[in-house]
């Protein structure tokens, strides 16, 4: 008796992978090639690539789930989760609602110049217009 | 401190303006100092205490990475003593380009 065996090849999953991965490498050197280039905006890419690379992972470990693409989803979403708390939490600023709105005086304050001398609101008010430029300093 | 090194290389746009350029952070002194030295053309302010931060209310509560608070990155157009434009991004990820300070301050001071 001759029989014949039809079974179902196990759904392919690596283009999944790789599409995935692609997207979760591709905000990072995006972010990177930005600020070479001094081109500092908000980088909302970096979480929507995230989520595609984990919407991507997620869908490879459904199609055939195995302990090993279970671990690549949570290797992806990991970084989707930080991706979306830094850009859209931590990195927001406070409104601003203090005394220096635009058609306001300078409030009174003092500060040093670089080599120790002290710096107040008189050296912005006299000597022509002045730009203010609050920065992160060093870390 | 990107920012810095744009407004460095477009010092003598804001120089033919006549617009000084104070720079401020809480660093301390010595930092300062060094910041100063690769920014030669900008005016470095020390402001540990974030007491001009302060005065000004820019301070973004623990946003540093040792979770202590810093400066929002804010910048205003102040002449004779009076504030005549400003930039206050929403995220601490965005930058004000020095191209675009240039233009505010045509916008903003256009009889110069």
């Amino acid at each position: 008796m001759n029989t014949t065996s039809t079974s179902t090849p196990a759904p392919r999953t690596w283009p999944l992978i790789v599409a995935g991965t692609v997207f979760l490498v591709l905000g990072p050197v995006i972010y990177g090639t930005q600020i070479v280039m001094g081109q500092l905006v908000t980088p909302w890419y970096l979480p929507a690539f995230a989520t595609v690379g984990g919407v991507l992972m997620s869908a490879a470990f459904v199609r055939r789930p195995s302990v090993a693409r279970g671990l690549l989803v949570v290797l992806a979403l990991l970084p989707t989760v930080f991706a979306w708390l830094v850009v859209a939490v931590f990195s927001r600023t406070p409104e601003y609602t203090g005394p220096a709105s635009v058609g306001n005086k300078l409030p009174a304050f003092a500060a040093s110049y670089a080599d120790g001398r002290v710096f107040t609101n008189r050296n912005v008010e006299t000597g022509g217009p002045a730009v203010l430029l609050f920065y992160r300093g060093h870390w | 401190m990107i920012e810095l090194g744009q407004l460095e290389k477009q010092s003598h746009d804001f120089a033919a303006k006549n617009v000084r350029i104070f720079a401020i952070s809480n660093d301390d002194l010595e930092s300062a100092t060094k910041t100063q030295k690769q920014f030669p053309h900008l005016t470095i302010i020390a402001d540990p205490q974030q007491v001009m931060a302060k005065a000004l209310a820019i301070i973004h509560p623990g946003a540093a990475p040792d979770g202590t608070d810093t400066n929002a990155p804010t910048t205003f157009l102040v002449d004779r003593g009076e504030v005549r434009w400003m930039f206050h991004p929403d995220r601490f990820l965005e930058r004000l380009p020095a191209t675009d300070l240039l233009a505010a301050i045509d916008k903003a001071l256009p009889q110069r």
